[in-house]
């Protein structure tokens, strides 16, 4: 009982550590906010069934966001040829004063990268989380020359479609 | 507004999402593991019961034919054989390892893929064989030399030909079916995933 409790204060840990990072992970990844809070349950699901399988030898981050990686990809989104829908914005913003200001930004910001291919749209977003290029490398699975030369073109494609988005 | 670090700027824009809780996880985990222990618990009781009741005809009817008895040693082989197999094939799906690179992923869910298409082909194939000479065997003297009338031998052979046609060629089809789509599709996706990340 005493170690379900301490492996549930863990888990609990990690979850608040984590889960915003995973969730706007997953809304990068698709154009629906409830799939993509589905995306961040199933992750920290596997997490918590999984974690006898932790062995240590990556960072407990990186080991989330390979789980999240390979969530979000597994996951066969039924309206995947569907053209992209409006979006919403997809969080509320702590400043009231220029919120349809920046909800336009961040709508059109999502609208971007959803016209990425899927594993790009994931690179970027941990590129914007500030996650160390050695452990998006190691989550991915890529060599470090090799996830360098995709940001750089990333960066280029998304900066092109966003500001083009912009400017609309 | 004009370069990457501007999309950085709006990235990091403060943010307030609403998370569900870690309990609901914990909870939502909970009731996979017990849907999914529901769900091995119903399989071993059906094969249970199955067993039981061949048993049961074993040591309730004295036959004549050592034919018969070997129908029924043969049913059970059928059905233990199946849901063994079956069995592995739920524990594979649900233990899967989603922390490995997608490359070493791709390449369990091909050789689990491989299996489960031997299984659903060759396997089945197999199966109904070894079910149905299970069935002729028993049924030689349950019904062919059994002292039931004529109409009466009839009507059971038709309705086990009936039965078996719509267990093989259509329920089975259809959940054979289905089990090929939703594997193909995530070896798909883990494909493209892997040339795009080539």
């Amino acid at each position: 009982m005493k170690q379900e409790t301490t492996a549930q204060n863990n888990f609990t840990e990690i979850y608040n550590k984590h889960a915003q990072q995973v969730l706007r992970m997953c809304m990068a990844y698709t154009d629906n906010e409830a799939q993509a809070k589905d995306y961040l349950q199933e992750t920290f699901i596997k997490v918590w069934q999984h974690t006898h399988q932790y062995r240590g030898d990556a960072k407990i981050s990186t080991w989330i966001y390979r789980i999240a990686v390979n969530t979000c990809l597994s996951n066969i989104r039924s309206a995947k040829n569907k053209m992209p829908e409006e979006l919403n914005p997809h969080f509320d913003t702590a400043d009231d004063n220029c919120s349809g200001f920046k909800e336009q930004h961040i709508t059109n910001l999502y609208k971007a990268i959803h016209q990425l291919p899927e594993t790009d749209r994931l690179i970027i977003s941990m590129v914007l989380e500030e996650i160390t290029y050695e452990e998006i490398a190691a989550t991915i699975n890529i060599t470090e020359g090799n996830l360098r030369v995709k940001i750089h073109r990333i960066k280029q494609e998304l900066t092109k479609i966003f500001f083009k988005y912009e400017q609309l | 507004m004009n370069n990457f670090d501007d999309i950085e700027a709006i990235w990091k824009a403060p943010q307030s999402l609403s998370i569900p809780a870690a309990a609901a996880i914990i909870q939502k985990a909970a009731e996979e593991k017990k849907q999914l222990s529901r769900r091995i618990f119903l399989q071993s009781t059906c094969m249970f019961l199955a067993i039981a009741a061949i048993i049961y005809v074993v040591y309730t009817v004295r036959f004549q034919y050592l034919v018969t008895y070997i129908g029924l040693a043969i049913m059970s082989a059928c059905v233990i054989v199946f849901a063994y197999l079956r069995f592995r094939q739920s524990v594979f799906l649900n233990r899967a390892d989603f922390s490995q690179s997608p490359s070493v992923l791709l390449r369990k869910f091909e050789a689990f893929h491989e299996k489960q298409k031997w299984i659903n082909t060759t396997g089945v194939a197999w199966y109904t064989f070894f079910l149905n000479l299970a069935f002729a065997l028993y049924f030689y003297e349950t019904v062919a030399v059994a002292p039931v009338t004529g109409t009466w031998k009839i009507v059971i052979i038709i309705m086990y030909i009936a039965w078996m046609l719509v267990a093989t060629l259509w329920l089975g089809k259809r959940s054979i079916k289905k089990e090929h789509e939703k594997t193909k599709a995530i070896i798909e996706k883990i494909k493209q995933l892997k040339d795009e990340l080539a």
